[in-house]
């Protein structure tokens, strides 16, 4: 029996040898608490604000507002700010979470080599995630400020550079520096999360492989990474519903400049709402994002043969 | 409640807050300074008093202009400006002598609408359609990107909020800054500056249209719902009396006119309200309309984009003026 | 196995530059944190203070807390409040979390799809979208400017995290080892609990980790719900370091390093437990 097979697991051939209703109640008792949890209290809220998305709602006030159906969704397509604001949030997640992936599992791996003092490389990972966002939005505003930096007095003391560079100044550049700014924080994220999942794959099926003539190359792309899928998975769809959501640090680090360059959607969701009062607008712009992210998560989950769990496939 | 001089129009509108103006008595719009007296003004509709009043000035660094031989006096038109940060860059004593807060956000706005009063544009026009296309506004959107080209204003205005602002100036790094009334005082503390008891403070230079300062006030409103009105009426006009506010001068310039003649009131801040009582009685104020801040986001990204070299300004100000004109009619 | 030197230094010089891109900006903030407000707006950087000064610390540590006005001694009650916040939103979500996630990821029942894309919903949706509504029935309750009513809002958003990380943790768990449970007469609750949470441990500490640092780092409700330091955590205390009319980078780095440290603290307990690894026994069937 090898532990390989068990993400793709024949589940569906094996016969249940109980019974479905034993079972449904079963599962019904263990997502109690956590329903319960969660709708307790937000239900009421989710509701409304899906109900607020029905009304052409223009100040905090209760009272009557026109009815106006699906017209603020609708509203939006039609709405010439918010394509440049969907560009920029596609570009900042798929960008974002490609480089976090990318860099978190070669770090990971590196994690899981024979190095010395293995405890402290690992411990190191910790750091930026433990900063809080919108520190960490401030120090990177204060790294790249224009005047006084320390990006540009570090190329000043590399002699790579003696003029200061806007870094936030233009609004490609600022968005892939926010972007540098979001990487260098949530990729530990990503790296404990392959490194547990690493973790769960024998050393001996690389023994095999080695045995088999496979060379390092081969056996990560081949061994490694298809068994790392379930994690990938997980953490993919994390950081994707992250990045749409994405808000403290555009706030704290540019305000949606220059030029818009980083108004993302959930910032612009927010200036809509509380700047400009419109909130039943707002309140459309908010389900269209989660209606945005399933169709990216599901996309994710079929590519990653992971459906089995979200009854995909 | 407090408000910023941008919310009376939309809270008014949406009856956030109350309708006082039958409170209002008349003496009051002859014994308050001019730009108070519009700043909860809405449609000829009083929704609060003044209390607050500010604007923006013209801080310089006395040593930066000394060394490289200029006059102070220059400094009274936007032109004299201009000549100003030429010598002063031309004499090495300033790489970028001007610095501004012109960061996507209302401080740009609050820049612009100087700039723009004192080219004698609008920001609409009678009908309240869009005019800072035309004329004045224009010009001023090109004198600001023209000062980022010509290397007289810092790059990095363009990311910069007021306390950026501050920060370069007290640093030494910028000659000439507009900011609000605060920056007195700090950019003159040895603790918190290292240019201190060099700086002074003038009024907006002016351009061919005048010299109006932005209207950076705020208002005491009271809360439409609220239950307690007469009494809120009471406090409020108890903070903004004269009495009080006198008493307060250090922290916040009195909004009545005789105020700024009494003795007491000038000594708290000889330099500033010497210029304030100048300034705040000639004040331009942002669009007073219903949904302001949907209006000043376009701007700001156009201007933006003008200020980047993304677009001339006439085009920035067109696609800007096409954006709002269907806001506007609203 | 042995490997080869080259192969050794390699991996070493690699460590080497991770951790130069981990603590450049790290040592940045902390460098910071000890400058004087001068130094830090001089044209040229000071790489070390001529003068550095602890005086932000001591001013968090050593000031008494007398009214709202001083942000440094509140800075002290925010991080309790953090702590305490952070710490009960993990306990319930983890525990709800892990229960709620075996059933996705082990049993079969109708609108299994649907209830778990509901739950799913709720993380994905922006907080800004909730937060009127939600302000409104934390008041009703008479709730606000608490940490209670912070632990149930931060709740409903850490629990589907740790549903769906925990669901997914499970799916690499062998399948067959329930069975192997229940035929030894254990029920369905018992194999749970007996066998698979234990094995589970690595997943539920990293979830446990990082649904600490969702509740630690959360702004916008702490923002919008708290208003004195009965309840406001640290985010809010930090934001209100940089007033309109004043802003030391210097207070808001020495801030961002007191505010790491529990996390790194726990992380660091924590690691050895994560990745001590599941290496032998189940796994190997």
């Amino acid at each position: 029996m090898s532990a390989t097979g068990v993400a793709t697991a024949p589940r569906k051939k094996r016969g249940r040898r109980v019974g479905g209703k034993g079972e449904a109640r079963f599962a019904f008792l263990l997502l109690l608490p956590a329903a319960l949890v969660v709708f307790g209290v937000v239900l009421y809220p989710v509701a409304r604000t899906f109900v607020i998305s029905l009304f052409d709602v223009d100040s905090p006030l209760p009272g009557s507002y026109p009815f106006v159906g699906l017209s603020n969704y609708t509203r939006v397509f039609h709405d010439p700010a918010f394509y440049g604001v969907l560009g920029n949030t596609l570009y900042f997640t798929l960008v974002s979470t490609g480089a976090e992936l990318v860099l978190g599992i070669a770090v990971a791996l590196l994690l899981n080599t024979p190095l010395r003092a293995r405890w402290f490389w690992r411990s190191l990972v910790v750091l930026p995630w433990a900063l809080p966002t919108i520190v960490n939005g401030a120090l990177w505003r204060w790294i790249y400020n224009g005047q006084y930096g320390a990006l540009n007095g570090l190329l000043g003391v590399l002699h790579v550079s003696s003029t200061p560079i806007q870094w936030l100044g233009s609004p490609r550049l600022a968005l892939n520096m926010v972007i540098v700014a979001d990487v260098w924080k949530n990729t530990s994220i990503v790296v404990f999360f392959i490194l547990a999942g690493l973790q769960t794959i024998p050393a001996d099926l690389y023994e095999q492989a080695r045995i088999d003539g496979a060379n390092a190359w081969a056996a990560f792309w081949r061994l490694t990474l298809p068994l790392l899928a379930p994690s990938i998975a997980v953490v993919l769809v994390l950081r994707t519903i992250e990045a749409f959501k994405v808000f403290d640090i555009i706030y704290v680090m540019t305000g949606g400049g220059p030029a818009s360059g980083t108004q993302t959607v959930a910032f612009y969701t927010y200036q809509q709402a509380f700047s400009n009062q419109l909130f039943g607008y707002g309140a459309a712009l908010a389900y269209l994002i989660v209606l945005a992210v399933f169709a990216l998560a599901m996309v994710y989950l079929r590519m990653l043969r992971q459906g089995q769990m979200a009854g995909v496939e | 409640m407090l408000i910023d001089v941008i919310w009376p129009a939309e809270f008014g509108t949406k009856k956030i807050i109350a309708d006082v103006s039958s409170k209002w008595p008349a003496s009051w719009k002859q014994q308050m300074l001019g730009g108070a007296v519009a700043t909860p003004q809405y449609q000829s509709h009083f929704y609060g008093v003044p209390w607050i009043l500010d604007t923006k000035y013209l801080f310089f660094n006395t040593t930066h202009l000394a060394k490289a031989k200029v006059d102070a006096a220059q400094l009274d038109t936007w032109d004299g400006v201009l000549k100003a940060a030429r010598a002063l860059k031309a004499n090495g004593v300033t790489k970028y002598p001007l610095i501004w807060s012109w960061q996507q956000a209302e401080a740009l706005i609050c820049d612009y609408a100087t700039l723009l009063g004192a080219f004698g544009g609008t920001f609409l026009d009678g009908s309240g359609k869009p005019a800072f296309q035309n004329g004045g506004g224009v010009q001023a959107l090109e004198f600001m990107h023209q000062s980022i080209t010509d290397g007289l204003s810092n790059p990095t205005s363009t990311q910069s909020l007021e306390e950026d602002v501050r920060r370069v100036f007290s640093a030494g790094q910028a000659s000439m800054a507009m900011n609000w009334t605060y920056m007195f005082g700090m950019a003159n503390d040895p603790k918190q500056s290292q240019v201190p008891g060099q700086v002074e403070v003038l009024q907006t230079p002016s351009g061919p249209g005048g010299r109006p300062g932005v209207n950076g006030s705020m208002a005491l409103a009271l809360s439409a719902e609220s239950t307690n009105q007469a009494a809120a009426w009471k406090y409020i006009t108890y903070l903004t009396s004269q009495p009080v506010q006198n008493n307060f001068a250090l922290s916040s310039l009195p909004v009545w006119k005789s105020s700024y003649d009494d003795p007491a009131v000038v000594k708290t801040n000889p330099a500033v309200v010497k210029q304030a009582k100048k300034q705040l009685a000639d004040l331009i104020l942002r669009p007073q309309v219903k949904n302001y801040n949907a209006i000043s986001q376009v701007l700001q990204t156009e201007i933006q984009n003008a200020l980047l070299g993304k677009k001339s300004a006439q085009q920035a100000l067109n696609d800007a003026a096409d954006k709002t004109t269907p806001l506007l009619g609203a | 196995m042995r490997h080869s030197r080259s192969y050794m230094i390699a991996i070493h010089v690699a460590a080497v530059v991770m951790a130069v891109v981990i603590l450049l900006p790290f040592a940045w903030l902390i460098i910071s944190s000890i400058s004087p407000a001068t130094d830090l707006v001089s044209s040229h950087v000071h790489w070390w203070p001529a003068h550095p000064t602890l005086s932000r610390y001591k001013a968090v540590f050593s000031s008494s807390v007398g009214g709202g006005d001083n942000v440094a001694a509140n800075f002290r009650l925010a991080m309790v409040n953090s702590l305490i916040v952070a710490g009960a939103t993990t306990a319930v979500s983890l525990a709800v979390g892990a229960l709620g996630g075996y059933s996705f990821a082990r049993l079969r029942f109708r609108m299994r799809r649907t209830s778990l894309f509901t739950f799913l919903a709720v993380y994905m949706l922006p907080p800004i979208a909730l937060v009127i509504p939600l302000y409104l029935a934390l008041a009703n309750l008479h709730l606000l400017d608490s940490k209670i009513g912070l632990i149930l809002t931060y709740c409903s958003i850490v629990t589907p995290f740790c549903i769906w990380t925990m669901s997914n943790y499970y799916l690499s768990l062998p399948a067959d080892l329930e069975e192997a449970a229940r035929v030894d007469g254990c029920s369905r609750l018992g194999a749970l609990v007996r066998v698979i949470l234990p094995l589970a441990a690595p997943g539920l500490l990293t979830t446990a980790m990082f649904g600490f640092l969702l509740a630690w780092d959360e702004f916008l409700f702490a923002l919008i719900f708290t208003s004195t330091s009965n309840a406001k955590t640290i985010p809010v205390a930090i934001a209100e370091f940089t007033g309109k009319y004043s802003s030391d980078f210097g207070l808001i780095a020495a801030g961002g390093v007191l505010a790491a440290i529990p996390p790194v603290i726990l992380a660091l307990l924590f690691q050895r437990f994560i990745v001590g690894g599941l290496t032998s026994g189940a796994v190997k069937g």
